[in-house]
């Protein structure tokens, strides 16, 4: 086998044994900026949320109130895979790396509905760019 | 090795379409349950199958349903949509999915009459 038939045979082998994946998904719904600026705790109602923000993605009960649940989730993954290409396929080596960051905001109701608490934070600006 | 490559177009709906024109109807205080069940059909949770959602929660790519358990002063009505592309060669893969959703969220009184509801049109978001 000469030098060029050899090196050709390596370079297919190459590819057929490794892969690549780029994997990148978006969930859910954006909250609009400044998501929690309008609330003011103690006097912003239910209703006012609902109104301004929508219906939350999650709905919890608790025993004294109500909480909203906002969330928006994105996740950006990449895999390189070595595998043995012909007769096995065994995985020779796996890297991945998963990066995932959501907005997620809380809102905490007492019992007659007014908006107790409010947790909010940002994450999704944090993600590194793909 | 571009012969062999192929690519993937993904675009999933699951549930009813909320019925957006319905929404000027709604008045607290004065709509009743029963109007609002006529007028945007069975709530997620009680009569949808959500198979699909399932397994997307299942996967992480969905953030789950609203509530987890019925109750009797909440009604919920949402639905789901996916669009998904990707590239498939030997060496490099490369996927780009995006799920919204339209949902509305109804509460009512103790005599079942609209308490607050609210409303959030996600879909329209997604990419063309």
């Amino acid at each position: 086998m000469t030098f060029l038939a050899r090196a050709v045979a390596l370079v297919a082998w190459l590819c057929l044994s490794t892969g690549c994946i780029v994997y990148r998904s978006y969930i859910g719904n954006e909250l609009p900026p400044a998501a929690d600026g309008g609330i003011v705790l103690g006097k912003t109602t239910k209703s006012d949320v609902l109104r301004d923000l929508g219906p939350p993605d999650r709905l919890v009960r608790q025993y004294d109130g109500e909480v909203f649940v906002y969330e928006y989730i994105r996740r950006n993954e990449s895999t390189l895979e070595l595998e043995e290409p012909v007769f096995t396929h065994l995985t020779v080596f796996e890297y991945t790396r998963v990066n995932e960051k959501n907005d997620r905001m809380v809102v905490f109701f007492d019992r007659s509905g007014i908006v107790a608490g409010v947790g909010f934070r940002r994450g999704t600006e944090q993600l590194e760019p793909f | 090795m571009f012969g062999l490559a192929g690519c993937l177009i993904v675009d999933f709906s699951e549930g009813q379409t909320v019925a957006v024109d319905q929404l000027a109807k709604i008045v607290p205080g004065t709509t009743t349950k029963k109007e609002i069940l006529d007028w945007f059909g069975a709530p997620q949770g009680l009569a949808d199958a959500q198979f699909l959602e399932n397994y997307l929660v299942d996967q992480e790519l969905a953030p789950g349903p609203v509530v987890n358990v019925p109750y009797a002063d909440v009604l919920v009505f949402r639905f789901t949509r996916g669009k998904g592309k990707g590239i498939i060669t030997i060496v490099w893969n490369w996927f780009d999915f995006h799920i919204a959703s339209d949902t509305l969220v109804v509460f009512f009184d103790a005599d079942d009459r609209v308490l607050y509801y609210g409303f959030r049109k996600g879909t329209d978001d997604l990419p063309r």
